[in-house]
């Protein structure tokens, strides 16, 4: 990976402030805390993590709709924070997202047409040949064309998710933040929509950051995994490596969580179940987030959380303890509190 | 051996000013002591409304069961009157649903309601009834209940939320549970934890479990037996082994084959092309027919019966009827139709 990376995250931070009641102690929330990695041209990069880890919060900072609190997210080498309005409006036409719910994310009193051409209005591109942009988008995406003049809500879950992948596709960009785009689906439909993700992927060259809770629709989809645990990523590898040879204790436990569709392997294989929940983003455990909940946790877990190392070329892990992590051997160290 | 919990012939409707929506269109199993039976199906298969046929708890109208029978202990529960459904609702047979948040009170604690299910079924005291929620609570897995006891719903996570229905659920120590969706809104650690709480109190109670899904990882993970659904009707029943080593119906082979696997990477899923047909017409042929791969002439023109297959096994579609030991058509095994 010599090329230079497409998507550049350093040091990202964001938080949030709430209050504990309407007049209690402020407090801050740490969706982000702390996330670096560089995505490069035509990859896709999964983000994995259960429900208030960051990733959809982290989604949103790539794609410079909530403005970092440290950190910077670069597109194409540029700080996306200190373009002005009309720079980032342009660079907007090469990000581009799909969100999770097909049914909230689409206008229900636009026409499929109207929803595809937007964008293309908006940036006042494509004149002249917008009728033809938007017969090809509809085939590419498996919309039939006589669907064109109809609402959203004429049609199921999963066509309404090719819409969105169709309004995305509009402006031809470089980047597509896909936010758990077919978690709402269900999955004899959901593969449809994986397999056209993927065509697409290697027909226009995109390069995808894929947000998902499910390891199985990421690893058909995704080279490289990173997983994050309130705020931070724990563990980023290749995504064959994590899931056969995981260096995270959470990592471990989670992939141990996933119902395995086999009877016969599901019952059989050892599983690791978690004891109690996620603990509050507002107030996280000291150290290691993951130290109330680690079956390898030592003492020494409460004091330091552990910075990513390269437990071997190109896997990073944040823990030192658990007993499947080699000794990073004289590796980089990559300091996660920038 | 007896089952505890027959349904025969169930379907359901829902008939709205312009037209009949036919969400089940003929399910039917048995369930018996300490087992657990997955309904699985996608969105709008009936999987639900077949669930909450079973206690009544459909608003009729718009909703009607039409037909069909549903014998606990050889007592059909669609017959019975008010007041004799009461005693075995929530008492003998409970229910679990899939949002915990909007299936308990928010004004009321997470205790008074369980005590609610034990002072009515069991006639306690509201004493010895607090005392029982915090053995309950203790007993799913809620840390310190003494004092959880006091909380109202919002102040539990979504994972405790469930655990709470489940004590609810137990507090009459049921001999059917019927579980609906139970782990879908919840996180996969967390689900696991639930999932494996299910199956504690199931080896326990010897508990029977009807498990409405979508998840066929779950349905590995937690069935004894399974029934698929497709378009509001069982397509096929097996044994969780036989389902998955040999699927019959070729709905089932494609459900099966679209769920990506994360020990494996597929060049490609193999999705079930189109989508699944409107509820809303009497089929006269077979429901798969648009979607199937092997479909052959005569699914475009005849619904295929049930067909009884060896092994215990059914399955409703034509390619079976060369190995089929008997056949019965849905609407005749539908004996009790009700108007």
């Amino acid at each position: 990976m010599s090329e230079a990376p497409l998507l550049e995250v350093r040091g990202l931070k964001k938080r949030f402030q709430a209050r504990q009641g309407l007049f209690g102690p402020k407090a801050f929330v740490r969706a982000v805390d702390g996330v670096s990695f560089s995505v490069f041209p035509r990859e896709a990069f999964a983000v994995v993590g259960e429900s208030g880890c960051g990733k959809t919060t982290l989604g949103r900072l790539i794609l410079a709709l909530e403005r970092p609190t440290e950190g910077a997210v670069l597109f194409e080498g540029r700080d996306l924070a200190a373009l002005g309005s009309g720079a980032l409006r342009r660079a907007r036409k090469d990000l581009q997202v799909i969100f999770q719910d097909p049914y909230s994310s689409l206008d229900p009193r636009m026409t499929v047409e109207q929803i595809i051409l937007e964008p293309m209005v908006i940036h006042g591109l494509y004149k002249g040949q917008r009728a033809q942009r938007l017969t090809h988008l509809l085939d590419v995406c498996g919309i039939a064309r006589s669907h064109a003049s109809r609402h959203p809500h004429e049609f199921s879950g999963g066509q309404r998710q090719r819409v969105g992948i169709a309004r995305a596709l509009a402006l031809d960009p470089k980047l597509i933040v896909a936010d758990e785009p077919v978690s709402a689906l269900d999955v004899s439909i959901q593969a449809q929509i994986l397999n056209l993700l993927k065509d697409l992927q290697q027909e226009l060259k995109l390069t995808y950051v894929f947000i998902s809770h499910d390891f199985s629709v990421v690893r058909h989809l995704c080279q490289r995994i990173a997983v994050m645990y309130l705020g931070r990523i724990v563990e980023l590898a290749a995504a064959e490596q994590l899931l056969n040879d995981p260096q995270h204790p959470y990592t471990e436990a989670l992939l141990s969580a996933v119902p395995i569709p086999d009877p016969q392997l599901s019952r059989r294989r050892a599983r690791i179940v978690l004891s109690g929940d996620v603990p509050s983003p507002l107030a996280p455990p000291p150290g290691c987030a993951f130290h109330p909940r680690c079956r390898y946790a030592r003492q020494d877990c409460r004091a330091q959380a552990p910075a990513l190392s390269e437990a071997r070329p190109g896997h990073w892990a944040a823990c030192p303890v658990a007993p499947f992590a080699q000794k990073p051997s004289g590796a980089a160290l990559v300091s996660l509190k920038s | 051996m007896e089952p505890i919990l027959s349904v025969r012939g169930l379907r359901a409707c829902f008939q709205t000013e312009d037209r009949v929506v036919r969400a089940v269109d003929g399910i039917s199993y048995d369930l018996h002591e300490g087992k657990t039976l997955a309904v699985v199906g996608e969105s709008g298969s009936g999987k639900s409304v077949h669930a909450l046929s079973i206690l009544r708890l459909l608003p009729e109208p718009p909703a009607k069961i039409v037909a069909g029978q549903v014998l606990y202990r050889g007592k059909d529960l669609l017959q019975l009157p008010p007041a004799d459904l009461r005693r075995i609702r929530g008492n003998r047979v409970a229910m679990i649903f899939q949002e915990p948040m909007t299936s308990l009170n928010p004004v009321l604690t997470v205790g008074e309601q369980i005590a609610e299910a034990v002072v009515l079924h069991q006639g306690a005291s509201q004493k010895q009834a607090w005392a029982k929620a915090v053995e309950l609570l203790r007993k799913v897995g809620i840390p310190h209940p003494e004092q959880r006891v006091r909380d109202f719903p919002h102040q539990f996570s979504g994972g405790m939320r469930q655990r709470a229905m489940i004590a609810i659920a137990l507090s009459c120590e049921p001999e059917v549970l019927i579980a609906d969706e139970p782990t879908t809104a919840l996180d996969v650690t967390i689900q696991a934890q639930i999932l494996d709480l299910m199956r504690q109190l199931q080896k326990e109670y010897r508990m029977a479990i009807v498990l409405i899904t979508h998840n066929i990882g779950v349905v590995a993970e937690m069935a004894d037996d399974v029934a698929v659904m497709y378009a509001g009707r069982q397509v096929e029943q097996a044994s969780v082994a036989d389902l998955f080593r040999e699927p019959k119906h070729p709905y089932t082979k494609g459900l099966l084959a679209s769920v990506p696997s994360i020990y494996e990477r597929k060049e490609r899923l193999d999705a079930i092309p189109g989508q699944p047909p409107e509820l809303t017409r009497q089929f006269t042929a077979c429901p798969f027919a648009p979607r199937c791969p092997s479909v052959i002439e005569r699914c475009r023109k005849e619904d295929p019966p049930q067909f009884r297959l060896a092994g215990g096994r059914v399955s409703n579609c034509w390619l079976q009827e060369g190995d089929s030991q008997s056949s019965s058509h849905r609407y005749e095994a539908a004996q009790a139709v009700r108007s």
